[in-house]
């Protein structure tokens, strides 16, 4: 699948390829606070896919309210589960128009997800084929395996998932010596050996004092913001954040506000009046206030303007909260996410987290920053005094990921999936610039939303692309905004070009057949950009 | 005035009777009034008649008539002075008289009608010096012949000067009356009611004399300082004594006859109090033009309130300068992230090398483990590594994305069939990681507004679902249904004063099966019958009975032979019992399948490890396949239970089915720190002595009703008699040295 002839280099001189790779000679011009060149695109919606989007909303509606009448006479079958018959005198666990989007909107375009794969999520996947004879009420496994389907839904972006090689042998290793879970809690007798070091180990690579790491990425979040903060406290959330880091700022008690995506002013504007102001109807000051960003946005495709938040967090003595999902090992010249993208300080950002689930192939979080910090996470954490701790093979796998990307294990195939995952991407992001889609986000981003607003197009988009042997994600509203539908692709560090160009073809085929080219920039860049790879 | 008549002379006292009795047979004389006299009699007047028939009159009366008349109780004396009687003939008999001495005058006109008498009027209204006949009078053309003549005579009868003629109201918004004025040149009367003078003109106004006595309770009413509204004024009916007499500050007196509205300032000024007065003559239902402008002003401030303006924000800040603002960003002081010297307890975890099965090397000694909740000793089995090393060569370890974006494995798959038809349910779902389960399945159901009972030992990840539902939560005590039945009475009574809100409001009930803070085992036959009394959905969660209780591990619902259906939702980890990791819920596909969408542990986190899945999978075949296991863990259970019975200074808490027992203080200190080290001195003794027990860790300050501390025993069903009755003995020999010190 991949490749890694090249020669072995230095971290030094992978860090002045991978940033001449970036930079061309008139963009050497001073940046404010970014080093290095920022540039992020967010086409605005064409006015008429705008309305037409709409109006497609508006037929699905009215038919939905048809169906639901004729669903409700008897008329036509309704597939949904029902209640039972002992409980029907209950209060109805659901309103009805709860489920009016699922069972009218969703149900149209469901044969779209949770398509069940049986391979490792590699560059390519085998996708077992399922047929709906209802209606995608109900699938039924045709019992095909579509082979070597292209993955361009993974946030596999180093390309770690995998099943051969040194990674998953001390994986395999580590197994047999510790099984498969823990049964107790770290706080408890669940603090194996392997936990103590993987957290050196993440520590390390981050570039923090200490690390501490976590069963699962989700509940990272949810699980320990409400120990660092609570009521009187005040947190500044970006508005397209994470449903995890939603949900623990919302447990957590503070007050929240929220502030437009990646909009500095807003932040500031956030910040002076919470600090001015101080809390509502009391105006006693705040206590603390936890600036909450993620390192790249999974929906948009952006990457947090990290530079210019620091600047503000020290301005207004407020904490950052640095969720990088998805940028921990896919962005940086080391693949040290966001703070090394931009070439700051780890210890400019109070607390870095992240998850392993992606680059590193494996699953759980991770909290870094200052020892104080994670001491305290240590005696204060939910995840620590309630859930069991991380499986033994999980955390070997993470330890064996981040070496290899660390050169740890004395070879540069790490660091040659990071420059491979950044030519990838930005020759992925170029062709499709090209071929006329508008794509969202940062140019130097492995997540990569095409628009396709219109949620009939959606579903078709993702069905003609599967046909054509590439699985890629589609989301729709409520995942983003109502007219935003859009695809969802993961560069990965190991898709070859090969396998790129096969997508790119196909969707070159696919763009015209569902006419879903909207951008207006096209021609002139055609002209302009010549793709490199 | 006087004259001279026959009298009857009576005694005083039987005069009236007397008098009356004369009066019915006529012979009363009516023009003199009866006279008292000195001597006790009184003299009655009367028309000379036959004596004889005197006589049965006075017998009649009770009056003697053979007595002497010295004695005579009456006699008849001639020629008394009498006063005159006050009766003047009545208006109409004099008028009866004129008409009479008119029509003797004109004795040649034929056509007089017979009933003459009939048409002259009975009823006429006397204002000053004007009398207003009814309509019924002089109806007959007849009497128009005599023209003034007739008019003159008449008002000479009635004593006044003008006379005017009553005709019907006319049905006008007015109430105009019909009033004809037959002599006199104009209609213009003044009346003197209450102290208040009231003129107006009879022909275009109407007064009604018979209000008087409203008008008297009118003035009384005290409107002292008060705006009165008078909305059919006329000329001043009411308006005037409220002005006079109630003094009221401001009357507005609406009206809209031209007419009275000329009167009723006349009237004001007459009485003085056109200042207190203001007139809003016209329909007053009709707004003016400017109103209307008005009107149409404040719709389009409202339209514009509504639709054009930015969110209500009331201004109650003080604008601040550029320089106050940076002074006071310059001054705030956060607190620091976290406490500059934390002081739990816990910060140095004990570190194990290797896996922590029967046995197991805590901090680098070697111990035989009660801590790690791995009751069928599923950690070390060699079947299910090899199970989950096979899945591992083939998938690799992580999923690389949800479940939604290619993370679902057919493996999930599997293991969703299994545990939904092992525990008989339509459905089961799985999470990436045991707390998750419940903490996103309560959330995805209960939501503002409904309620949710629930227990107050439940763990915390239930609590932490319960807070993110945002959901009324209303605790009851450990494994008391008596307090849960009088909690849902009184939701019931609640219900019953608002029963559009309990319609829609959801009721459940959290409990778990075995509780891991308690021990205890959840009474579920008893809280299955208040369901379907009171109409709630239970949601068990069962990590610690799930693979535990029941012949076949099938959890609480095998353990007391319920239904699984009863209960609506069943959550467990899969990290004890199956030693893996994850949870899942199982029920009817009613209720599993909204977590799909709902459920955001679900949704929005990377799907569980394959390996992890295949090695629970697999725990489920050994499961199946030899169920006798969980006899023996039962038996297990059961010697922990008794061989730690009687500790002194200790109390066993937990039930003796239960795979954990918590050992607490039995007389606990004030100090729960000083607890915690008591009960931390005993574990590290125990360590010492090979034996690794730990306390059950609770991060008190989140917990909503904190646990007291305890050690927290686990059984292991692979531990030997030998070994739990060592372990027992260490932990005696252990307690009896730090706490009998």
């Amino acid at each position: 699948m991949m490749s890694y002839l090249c020669p072995p280099r230095t971290v030094q001189q992978m860090t002045k390829m991978w940033r001449n790779v970036k930079r061309t000679p008139e963009e050497d011009s001073p940046h404010g606070p970014y080093k290095v060149p920022f540039h992020e695109s967010f086409e605005e919606t064409p006015m008429m896919v705008a309305v037409i989007t709409y109006m497609g909303y508006g037929v699905l509606t009215l038919f939905g309210y048809l169906r639901d009448f004729l669903r409700s006479r008897g008329i036509e079958h309704c597939h949904n589960a029902m209640e039972r018959e002992e409980q029907k005198d209950f209060v109805p666990l659901y309103q009805d128009f709860e489920n009016f989007y699922t069972r009218n909107v969703y149900m149209r375009l469901r044969d779209n997800w949770n398509r069940p794969i049986c391979s490792v999520p590699g560059a390519c996947f085998d996708v077992m084929e399922r047929v709906s004879d209802d209606y995608n009420w109900n699938f039924r496994f045709t019992g095909n395996i579509l082979q070597g389907v292209i993955n361009m839904g993974s946030y596999n972006y180093l390309g770690f998932a995998e099943n051969k090689g040194p990674c998953m042998e001390a994986a395999a290793e580590v197994m047999q010596t510790y099984g498969v879970g823990v049964c107790s809690t770290r706080q408890e007798i669940g603090n194996l050996d392997k936990h103590e070091e993987l957290e050196e180990l993440t520590a390390k690579f981050l570039g923090v004092e200490a690390a501490m790491a976590f069963g699962m990425g989700f509940a990272t979040n949810s699980m320990n913001i409400p120990a660092l903060v609570k009521k009187g406290c005040l947190i500044l959330s970006d508005e397209l954040n994470h449903v995890s880091l939603v949900l623990g700022a919302r447990l957590s008690g503070a007050t929240i506000r929220i502030f437009k995506h990646n909009n500095m002013k807003s932040l500031e504007q956030l910040l002076r009046e919470a600090i001015v102001h101080g809390q509502p109807r009391t105006h006693r000051p705040w206590k603390k206030i936890l600036i909450i960003v993620e390192g790249i946005y999974s929906m948009e495709g952006s990457i947090v303007r990290l530079p210019e938040v620091v600047v503000l967090k020290r301005k207004y003595k407020a904490y950052l909260y640095l969720d990088e999902a998805h940028s921990i090992g896919a962005v940086g010249p080391t693949g040290r996410g966001v703070v090394d993208y931009f070439g700051m300080d780890p210890r400019d950002v109070d607390i870095m987290m992240g998850t392993f689930t992606k680059s590193f192939g494996a699953a759980g979080g991770y909290i870094g920053g200052s020892k104080a910090l994670v001491d305290f996470l240590r005696a204060n954490s939910h995840s620590a005094a309630y859930a069991t701790s991380m499986s033994p093979p999980v955390a070997q796998q993470i330890i064996s990921s981040m070496k290899c990307i660390m050169g740890d294990d004395g070879t540069t195939i790490g660091q040659d999936r990071i420059t491979q995952l950044l030519r990838n991407t930005r020759y992925f992001r170029q062709r499709l610039r090209n071929l006329g889609f508008v794509i969202y986000g940062n140019d130097d981003s492995p997540v990569v939303p095409l628009l396709i607003y219109l949620p009939a197009k959606t579903g078709a988009f993702g069905r003609e692309m599967l046909k054509r042997r590439i699985g890629v994600v589609v989301v729709g509203f409520p995942a983003t905004t109502i007219i935003e539908s859009r695809a969802r692709f993961c560069v990965s560090a190991a898709h070859t070009r090969e396998m790129l160009d096969t997508v790119l073809k196909e969707m070159d085929e696919v763009g015209d057949l569902l006419n879903v080219k909207y951008s207006r920039h096209r021609r002139q860049q055609q002209l302009t950009e010549e793709p490199v790879y | 005035m006087a004259g001279k008549c026959l009298a009857l002379v009576v005694p005083a006292s039987l005069a009236q009777r007397v008098r009356t009795m004369l009066q019915q047979r006529g012979w009363f004389n009516p023009r003199f009034r009866v006279v008292r006299n000195e001597d006790g009699s009184a003299s009655i007047p009367v028309i000379s008649c036959d004596v004889s028939d005197w006589f049965a009159l006075l017998k009649e009366a009770g009056l003697e008539t053979n007595k002497t008349l010295g004695t005579l109780t009456w006699r008849l004396a001639e020629d008394i002075e009498f006063p005159l009687s006050r009766h003047t003939p009545s208006p109409h008999e004099l008028l009866v008289k004129a008409i009479s001495s008119i029509l003797e005058l004109h004795k040649d006109s034929p056509e007089r009608p017979p009933d003459w008498r009939d048409q002259l009027p009975r009823r006429w209204e006397r204002h000053g010096d004007l009398a207003i006949i009814d309509q019924q009078a002089f109806a007959s053309p007849f009497w128009d012949s005599f023209g003034p003549e007739l008019w003159t005579a008449v008002t000479k009868a009635l004593g006044v000067r003008r006379l005017a003629k009553q005709g019907r109201v006319q049905p006008d918004g007015y109430r105009t009356p019909a009033v004809t004025l037959l002599l006199g040149s104009d209609g213009v009367v003044e009346r003197r009611e209450n102290g208040i003078s009231y003129t107006w003109d009879v022909r275009t106004c109407m007064f009604s004399a018979g209000n008087a006595h409203e008008k008297q309770r009118a003035a009384m009413w005290d409107c002292t300082g008060e705006t009165v509204c008078d909305m059919y004024a006329g000329i001043g009916y009411f308006t005037l004594p409220v002005l006079v007499h109630s003094r009221a500050k401001l009357v507005l007196a609406c009206e809209w006859n031209p007419n009275a509205l000329h009167w009723l300032s006349v009237n004001l000024q007459q009485n003085g109090v056109s200042n207190r007065c203001r007139i809003l003559p016209g329909d007053n239902r009709k707004a003016p033009a400017y109103h209307l402008l008005l009107e149409a002003f404040l719709i389009i401030c409202i339209i514009r309130l509504l639709f054009f303006s930015k969110s209500y924000r009331p201004l109650d800040r003080t604008q601040l300068t550029q320089a106050e603002e940076e002074e006071l960003i310059r001054e705030w002081q956060p607190e620091p992230l976290v406490p500059a010297h934390p002081s739990p307890p816990y910060l140095n975890y004990r570190v194990v090398s290797g896996a922590a099965g029967k046995f197991v090397t805590v901090d680098n000694r070697e111990c035989l483990n009660l801590s790690s909740l791995n009751f069928l000793g599923f950690l070390e089995s060699p079947r299910i590594k090899a199970a989950a090393l096979s899945s591992l060569r083939k998938y690799g370890v992580g999923t690389c994305g949800p479940r939604g974006f290619y993370g679902t494995f057919d493996v999930h798959l599997q293991l969703e069939e299994k545990l939904a038809s092992m525990m008989a349910t339509q459905e089961a779902i799985i999470y990436a990681y045991g707390p998750s389960a419940i903490s996103s399945a309560i959330p995805a159901y209960a939501k503002r507004g409904d309620v949710v009972f629930a227990d107050m030992a439940v763990n915390l990840p239930m609590q932490q679902g319960l807070a993110a539902s945002r959901s009324n939560v209303r605790w009851f005590r450990h494994n008391d249904l008596d307090h849960l039945e009088m909690l849902l009475q009184e939701q019931a009574a609640d219900d019953r004063k608002n029963p559009k809100k309990a319609r829609v409001v959801r009721r459940f009930v959290v409990v778990e099966g075995i509780y891991l803070n308690t021990g205890n085992v959840c009474p579920l036959p008893e809280l299955v019958q208040l369901k379907y009394r009171h109409n709630f959905r239970i949601f068990l969660e069962e990590s610690l009975s799930f693979g535990v209780l029941g012949d076949t591990g099938r959890g609480l619902t095998e353990h007391f032979g319920i239904k699984v259906e009863d209960v609506d939702l069943i959550c467990s980890t899969m990290e004890n019992s199956l030693a893996t990791i994850g949870g899942f819920c199982c029920g009817r596909s009613f209720i599993i399948d909204h977590q799909r969408l709902s459920g955001q542990g679900y949704c929005f986190s990377a799907s569980l490890p394959p390996l992890l899945t295949s090695a629970a999978l697999e725990a489920l075949d050994m499961i199946e396949e030899k169920p006798e296991m969980f006899k023996e863990l039962r038996e297990k259970c059961r010697l922990l239970y008794d061989s730690v019975q009687g500790i002194p200074e200790l109390s066993v808490g937990g039930a003796p089915i239960s795979p954990v027992l918590h050992i607490r203080l039995a007389e606990p200190s004030q100090s729960r720190e000083r607890d915690i080290a008591t009960l931390e001195a005993i574990v590290e003794s125990c360590a010492q002595e090979g034996v690794a027990i730990t306390l059950a860790r609770c991060i008190e300050k989140d917990e909503v009703f904190p646990p007291s501390p305890s050690i927290r025993l686990a059984v292991n069903v692979e531990l030997t008699q030998e070994e739990i009755q060592k372990a027992a003995a260490v932990l005696r020999s252990a307690a009896s040295r730090h706490l009998l010190e």
